[in-house]
């Protein structure tokens, strides 16, 4: 799970973003979502979704839309899903050139 | 009541596995982590179990977390116990936890602030060396280094801004360098390990309480010495006993006849104190003489005109005194290129050490007798080594 798995964002970030692509979320939620879709195999623990959705909220990839308490719900932003498709774009393409070459 | 203990801490805060681990160990002990910094930690007594902890680097400010991280944080089954030295503590009770953090290279992220305070530590530090290096010039490049630090420089504060500077170039330099090498790790991918075998080192506590008590005493100190006032009065106002002979009796032991009664006189009394010098007591006077007898000065210049000028130092360190008078000698006779100097280490008086340096109309005596050194500077045609008994007996009455 180390940052030269993905070239701009890592698995978590990339997942993260994911998260927010139908839905407004907070930060359990986002955990959940996450872990569901990889069965399990990423569970973010909440150093690392912290951090994710502080430096996402300081680049303006998503936007804090309530506060209920002490729990923060969040949407992604225009810019943040123009990252997740661009990164979603080079992904695909690296799987492509992947698959082509396994099925020579 | 609650009973809680004061531990040293045995560990480097930025040695983030053994901290953890020496937490845990306690806390399997029974005692509970309340709260934390460099030098103590106090824990409270709870009944013995295995608890896990952690420690977050600050990222935003120095404080404690928002209440949201708090929030998000304990969803997860951690609970926030303090925050210390740019650290957050979380604290689980729980067995198989989910890590804080589960991406090594986010985590690494989380480190740059304190990366950034770690880079501000060692700009401070370098400030104050440079501070450091001004004062110690202003010294050093002065003709008379001990004369200059005796009367007017302040070591303690010389000695605070070194204590400062090397503490904090220290504390920069080990600590960036662990932080360093942790951030290193984990931006390659490389999870944290969270259990490590410590050994206990009170050099970094020790010395963290020696450097703060000593700052402290230092800060004081200098305070203390700036509100320390000069004290200042007309010599003719001071009727106290002086640790000098009067100008009047030099004079008046250059002729059999007395001194005229109404003779135009100056005089000040001036006395301070610094942090080399327990005391440091001036007395200027001159005798208005030529003006009433007709003298003149031998070379035709004007009217004769003897002045005196006595200053006494009563030194905090003993040590001090002959350094001081080799340092007056540099210092009154640096000018001295025109005129034949000549020096007189004075072997028949009852001081430690007297010297006479006369250059012309001008006699220089310093006197050294334990920790007080007398300097006198006399203008004029009287001879003052015939009055070193008289000297020495004023020397030893005097008291501060």
């Amino acid at each position: 799970m180390a940052k030269k798995a993905f070239e701009n964002l890592t698995e978590s970030m990339f997942y993260v973003l994911m998260a927010f692509l139908h839905r407004e979320l907070c930060g359990t939620e986002i955990a959940a979502f996450v872990a569901e879709k990889t069965a399990q195999r990423i569970q973010l623990g909440p150093g690392t979704l912290y951090t994710i959705l502080s430096r996402f909220e300081a680049e303006e990839l998503i936007v804090e839309i309530a506060v209920e308490g002490r729990k923060r719900t969040y949407r992604i932003t225009p810019k943040g899903k123009e990252l997740f498709f661009s990164e979603l774009k080079r992904l695909q393409s690296c799987v492509a050139d992947a698959l082509e070459e396994v099925s020579l | 009541m609650k009973q809680t203990i004061r531990k040293i801490v045995p560990v480097h805060m930025f040695d983030l596995p053994e901290m953890e681990t020496w937490l845990s160990y306690l806390a399997a002990k029974g005692l509970w982590l309340k709260k934390i910094d460099s030098v103590f930690a106090v824990f409270e007594k709870k009944e013995p179990a295995s608890v896990s902890y952690r420690m977050e680097p600050m990222t935003e400010r120095i404080g404690p977390p928002d209440a949201s991280q708090i929030a998000l944080y304990e969803d997860f089954g951690w609970h926030y116990v303090c925050s210390a030295s740019y650290f957050h503590f979380f604290c689980t009770t729980e067995e198989h936890p989910t890590e804080l953090h589960s991406d090594p290279y986010m985590q690494s992220c989380a480190f740059s602030y304190l990366r950034k305070k770690m880079k501000m530590l060692r700009f401070a530090a370098v400030f104050i060396f440079l501070c450091l290096a001004m004062m110690l010039y202003s010294v050093l490049g002065h003709p008379a280094p001990m004369y200059y630090l005796v009367t007017h420089g302040q070591p303690s504060l010389i000695l605070l801004s070194a204590l400062l500077s090397v503490s904090a170039l220290f504390q920069s330099y080990s600590c960036r360098k662990k932080l360093e090498k942790l951030a290193h790790s984990l931006s390659e991918g490389n999870p944290m390990r969270h259990h490590k075998s410590y050994r206990a080192n009170y050099f970094f506590p020790i010395s963290y309480s020696v450097i703060l008590v000593c700052s402290l005493l230092l800060c004081t100190h200098s305070f203390w010495s700036l509100l320390s006032k000069k004290e200042s009065y007309p010599l003719a106002e001071y009727t106290a006993a002086l640790p000098t002979i009067r100008l009047e009796e030099i004079e008046q032991a250059r002729s059999d006849v007395p001194l005229p009664d109404n003779m135009e006189t100056e005089g000040m009394y001036e006395s301070h104190r610094t942090d080399l010098a327990s005391s440091i007591v001036s007395i200027d006077e001159t005798l208005y003489l030529g003006h009433e007898t007709g003298e003149l000065w031998k070379d035709q210049s004007g009217f004769y005109r003897p002045s005196l000028t006595s200053t006494f130092y009563t030194l905090r360190f003993g040590f001090l005194a002959n350094a001081l008078v080799d340092s007056l000698i540099q210092k009154d006779t640096e000018l001295s290129v025109y005129e034949a100097v000549t020096y007189q280490e004075l072997f028949d008086t009852d001081f430690d050490r007297a010297v006479l340096v006369t250059e012309a109309e001008k006699q220089c005596f310093y006197a050294v007798k334990d920790n007080r050194v007398l300097a006198l500077r006399y203008y004029g045609y009287g001879n003052l080594s015939a009055f070193t008994e008289e000297l020495y007996q004023a020397v030893t009455a005097y008291s501060t």
